[in-house]
């Protein structure tokens, strides 16, 4: 957003909010230069590392809880099957009674098993009763077992499948995190810019109506959420089917290689604005700038590059090249 | 976008609809109910999300699908979901309101914790005047002293 409407928004707050109008001067247009000294980009990316190792640190001591956490959502554990393994739809409230009481004594229920009792008047839905029984026997195996709260979930993980398995795809959740908060303020930025929305205020303190800037944090949320969504795919498999994922590592040394391009291409050029990294920014600046991020034109021992590196770079060796 | 939505509005809530001071205790106690209401209602979808993205289906290709194989270590539903609105009935059909939130417990432990924390850091912390956005900038501020957060609301 240009500076006089970041100022002109500054200045509408002004009425509402006369504490605000006390500490800012009508000359105060320098501050909002843009942010493009050289100290935002050192403190961008201190702060952007301080995040990821924060987070990977806080993720890594939380992901067996997390790991149970998503394998009892999506476990399928249907209130009764009838003696034939057919699925019971329409359970009465005994029905439901029974198998928590067989569950509560904290041995591992089998729920097919559980439905050996004489329940009364079970109804059997037509429509999924034939597929159901069609799939028990590979889908439904009783060997699975049944987890009945989350530290049950981290004991009969461990033991079934080993420690490590609690922090399957604990790396991918942690990229899930940085990533998100480089992508969503970035759009959310860039979309307050487009549609001349004030971009500096909290939003708690913006004067109403609220509804623009609202509609700019949910667009940016619902597209971050769009673009994160394969990666949460990953993880999720990798949670509940660690098997089924065998391209995770590969897909992790991907990611990983890009997030260290993006760190890069931080450090190279002056690629923030307002202390908020700019994905498109990044991505321009990651793919143009590509032979400095890979480290090979930066002056060796000797001062000189080792490369030659292109015009449009704005890392060292282009700036000794033009002199 | 449910959750997103709540913790943006949450504190225009508490503390320009209802008036509570920011560093009064009526507000930790708001945010706290708030964050629990809005992990009540996120946490079904999050559920079904997680059930969506477990879903495995084979790429059938020239009448023949790539059989890879899936060994997940829990059961999963073996007719498959057709979106968040069908998975979510289903599983109050199927297996009760409860599955929609199993795990609830340990994520609103999580959320009461960080709720408590934040507030009860907010109560004695001063905020300067720089987290406060680019608007209240210290250099705006003649006396360069840090603003306690009670002036600006």
């Amino acid at each position: 957003m240009a500076d006089t409407d970041r100022l002109a928004g500054l200045r509408r707050a002004q009425g509402a909010w006369p504490v605000v109008a006390s500490y800012v001067d009508d000359d105060a247009d320098h501050l909002y230069s843009g942010g493009d000294d050289d100290d935002s980009d050192g403190a961008v990316l201190d702060e952007l590392l301080t995040f990821a190792a924060v987070k990977l640190a806080f993720n890594t001591a939380l992901a067996p809880f997390d790991t149970a956490v998503v394998l009892q959502q999506v476990q399928y554990q249907p209130l009764v099957h009838d003696a034939d393994g057919r699925l019971v739809v329409d359970a009465s409230q005994d029905a439901a009674a029974t198998t928590a009481e067989a569950g509560a004594d904290g041995t591992e229920t089998d729920i097919v098993g559980a439905a050996n009792t004489d329940l009364p008047a079970l109804q059997v839905r037509a429509d999924q009763a034939a597929t159901v029984r069609e799939y028990l026997p590979e889908r439904l195996e009783p060997s699975l077992p049944v987890l009945l709260g989350t530290l049950d979930a981290v004991r009969t993980v461990a033991r079934r499948e080993g420690l490590l398995a609690l922090w399957n795809g604990n790396l991918l959740q942690t990229w899930v995190d940085v990533s998100s908060i480089m992508v969503q303020p970035s759009l959310e930025s860039a979309l307050n810019d487009a549609f001349g929305l004030d971009d500096t205020t909290p939003f708690e303190l913006l004067p109403p109506p609220r509804w623009p800037n609202l509609g700019t944090i949910l667009v940016s949320h619902i597209a971050t959420a769009l673009v994160m969504s394969p990666i949460k795919v990953l993880r999720t498999r990798c949670c509940v089917g660690p098997g089924t994922v065998k391209h995770a590592r590969t897909v992790l040394v991907l990611m990983l290689g890009s997030m260290t391009a993006l760190a890069g291409a931080a450090v190279a050029g002056s690629l923030y604005k307002n202390h908020r990294p700019r994905a498109p920014s990044i991505w321009a600046s990651a793919m143009g700038s590509r032979p400095c991020t890979a480290r090979r034109a930066w002056p060796d021992g000797t001062g000189a590059c080792r490369r030659r590196c292109s015009t449009q770079c704005s890392c060292r060796c282009a700036s000794r090249s033009s002199r | 976008m449910l959750v997103p939505l709540c913790q943006s509005v949450k504190p225009v809530i508490l503390s320009v609809g209802l008036g509570v001071d920011r560093d009064s205790i009526l507000y930790v106690l708001g945010d706290f109910v708030l964050s629990s209401a809005q992990l009540l209602l996120s946490f079904p979808v999050h559920t079904a999300q997680h059930r969506l993205q477990a879903e495995w289906t084979p790429i059938v290709r020239r009448g023949r699908s790539k059989d890879r194989p899936f060994d997940p270590s829990v059961r999963l539903s073996p007719i498959r979901y057709t979106g968040v609105i069908d998975c979510i009935q289903r599983i109050v059909r199927e297996e009760g309101v409860g599955a929609l939130y199993r795990g609830f417990l340990y994520q609103w432990t999580g959320t009461v914790l960080v709720s408590l924390l934040g507030s009860l850091a907010r109560l004695d912390e001063d905020v300067d005047v720089e987290q406060s956005g680019d608007v209240l900038r210290g250099r705006a501020d003649p006396r360069g002293e840090r603003l306690r957060f009670t002036e600006l609301a």
